[in-house]
């Protein structure tokens, strides 16, 4: 999307990003065969400072992929990461080392996410101490002030992870991925994996977090609802690709593309009345698998609007509708273009 | 008693168990001198074979007989602690050492570093032990040390495979690549991560290669490779034993029995100490 009255440079960006893993198989003749996995195909996405994207997809679409990716925490097949106009494409991870203070992640379990042999303490100190920002007198005063911040106890640093719920391990990842002041947070499904009724605490969380601490961050989520709640600007994926982007408001009110529309029809609604009158599931089939290779619009499969020209190309991320949100999708180019 | 510390004690009686059979043994390896009746090698030939006190025949001067040159049994067991506890103990920690710490790194960088290290353990496991051990005492010289290097040679390998397997499920989990994201280091990744979760198959492993290494030492000495034969070992005993079960069954019976309570006692505090270490498990 473009934007052209924004000239700061954007915190965190994938430029055409491609992510593919590679398969080597053999088949029964003992011929070796390649499949190669898209998992993000072609993204590109700037989030700039002070924003909260959402990221909203199916499950395997590739969202998860994309976040780590942003950070490097995944390898870049083709494409560019640019972190706070850094280039961080071709560096190793002795160079990313120093870097990774300013961009942090809070993964979707917290029953995996925290060395279970690690006290509360240790865990949270650690970026303070391996990035050399605080004596180790100093971090500790720092991980009873961020404990206080997530809404913990400081009395809970000498324990270990087992003793406490999800909900207050989430808090832990949290404190973890914010203490060291990062400029960039990526949060994969951080609620997804707890209680509904922890759930909004911990949004609310994130809430006051990014105006604490100026935060930016990517949330990656598949809860609609929730990305409406928190959202500066929403980012819709589908099998690696972004096909919809922009302000929660027009992409919620007006979604351009079919999948975007078939996704919000499929968000159940609390008013048993317009429940009752909400259509029955319109998205038919199961997304092709990421190791297909497409051609044309990778939507088309499932989609009502096929075209004959989405059979031969393979609609880009253009700005469509009122020019406020982009979309990758030929019903919509017609009217812009 | 309080009820405090019997609830302790109830909780903990596996290692407690454990622990009192390992100090004991130690206990008597270090105060043989004051403990044993006779010496070791004193060899008394009048009193060839004499069963132990409580069979017929036996005498209140041998508890446990005599062998076929008429040694005390007893003083021979309490002096055969010494290198038995000490070569079983030294090749089971230097085998941990060798053993944990390839199979992390073999576990952990794969790919040519895991090729290697794996192609050692295979070939390793496919070489007779015995063979390696005969040319390498052979070539080295006996000794204690030699003893103990060729014995953590043999165990290393149950280590390495095991402690592989082990980080190669623990390397995925999400507090590794958490650890990554936040900007740990390899070494600090390797030891607070890596090593600090996979201590629990370790401490097994030590348990049962602590036994493997007193009966192995046995068995080389037997050879006539490793440690002299005439100083008293556990296992020397028991070989020597092994020509007069039918005429004696002292000879062997007793060493075997010591050999099997230190093994149950490592055991019980190896399977104690394993929990103990887990924070998951209650205190």
């Amino acid at each position: 999307m473009t934007h052209p009255a924004d000239t700061a440079l954007p915190v965190s960006e994938a430029v055409a990003l491609k992510v593919q893993y590679q398969t080597r198989q053999r088949n029964w003749r003992g011929q070796l065969s390649t499949t190669t996995v898209r998992a993000v195909d072609g993204i590109d996405l700037a989030i700039r400072s002070g924003e909260a994207v959402a990221l909203v997809g199916e499950s395997g679409c590739g969202k998860s992929t994309l976040g780590r990716a942003l950070l490097r925490l995944e390898h870049v097949s083709e494409g560019a990461v640019h972190f706070a106009g850094s280039d961080l494409t071709g560096l190793g991870e002795p160079m990313l080392r120093p870097l990774r203070r300013n961009m942090q992640m809070v993964f979707q379990d917290p029953f995996s996410s925290l060395n279970p042999r690690m006290r509360i303490g240790e865990t949270l100190a650690e970026p303070l101490l391996v990035h050399g920002l605080a004596s180790k007198a100093e971090a500790r005063a720092r991980v009873a002030e961020i404990l206080e911040i997530v809404g913990l106890d400081p009395a809970v640093a000498t324990r270990h992870p087992h003793a406490f719920s999800g909900g207050q391990r989430q808090r832990i990842a949290i404190a973890r991925a914010v203490i060291a002041r990062p400029k960039f947070v990526v949060a994969d499904e951080p609620i997804s994996a707890l209680d509904i009724s922890v759930q909004a605490q911990i949004l609310d969380l994130f809430e006051d977090l990014k105006e604490r601490f100026a935060l930016t961050y990517l949330f990656i989520s598949h809860d609609l609802a929730v990305v409406r709640h928190i959202a500066d600007r929403v980012a819709v994926m589908y099998l690696g690709r972004i096909v919809e982007e922009g302000s929660p408001e027009s992409v919620f009110d007006n979604p351009l593309h079919p999948y975007t529309q078939a996704l919000l029809a499929a968000v159940p609604s609390p008013d048993p009345v317009r429940e009752r009158s909400r259509p029955a599931a319109t998205l038919q089939g199961e997304p092709p698998s990421p190791a297909a290779t497409i051609s044309g619009c990778r939507f088309r499969g499932r989609c009502a609007h096929a075209m004959p020209i989405c059979e031969t190309s393979d609609p880009a991320l253009a700005t469509g509708g009122d020019g406020k949100q982009a979309v990758a999708c030929f019903l919509h180019h017609e009217q812009s273009f | 008693m309080s009820a405090l510390s019997s609830r302790f004690l109830l909780r903990n009686s596996v290692g407690i168990i454990g622990a009192t059979i390992i100090l004991t043994a130690v206990a008597i390896a270090v105060f043989a001198p004051l403990i044993a009746p006779v010496t070791a090698s004193q060899i008394d030939l009048r009193a060839r074979l004499a069963p132990p006190f409580f069979v017929d025949g036996g005498s209140i001067k041998h508890l446990m007989g005599t062998d076929n040159l008429g040694r005390d049994i007893f003083s021979r067991l309490i002096y055969g602690s010494r290198i038995s506890l000490a070569v079983g103990t030294a090749a089971a920690l230097l085998g941990a050492v060798i053993g944990s710490l390839m199979g992390i790194l073999a576990g952990y960088f794969g790919g040519k570093v895991d090729g290697v290290i794996s192609w050692f353990v295979d070939v390793q496991l496919a070489f007779p032990f015995t063979l390696l051990a005969i040319f390498l005492l052979g070539t080295l010289g006996g000794g204690f040390y030699a003893v103990v290097i060729v014995l953590a040679l043999a165990t290393w390998v149950n280590y390495a495979r095991v402690v592989r397997a082990q980080v190669l499920t623990v390397k995925v989990q999400d507090y590794v690549l958490a650890a990554r994201a936040v900007g740990v280091g390899t070494p600090r990744t390797l030891w607070r991560y890596i090593f600090a979760n996979s201590t629990a198959p370790i401490i097994v492993v030590a348990s049962f290669s602590t036994a493997q290494a007193i009966l192995t030492q046995a068995a080389l000495s037997f050879l006539g490779v490793g440690i002299d034969p005439s100083i008293p070992s556990w296992g020397a005993m028991l070989n020597d034993g092994r020509d007069y079960l039918q005429k004696a069954w002292w000879i062997a019976t007793f060493p075997g029995l010591a050999i099997a309570l230190t093994v149950l006692g490592v055991n019980l505090f190896g399977d104690w100490l394993r929990d103990r270490l887990d924070p998951r498990s209650a205190r």
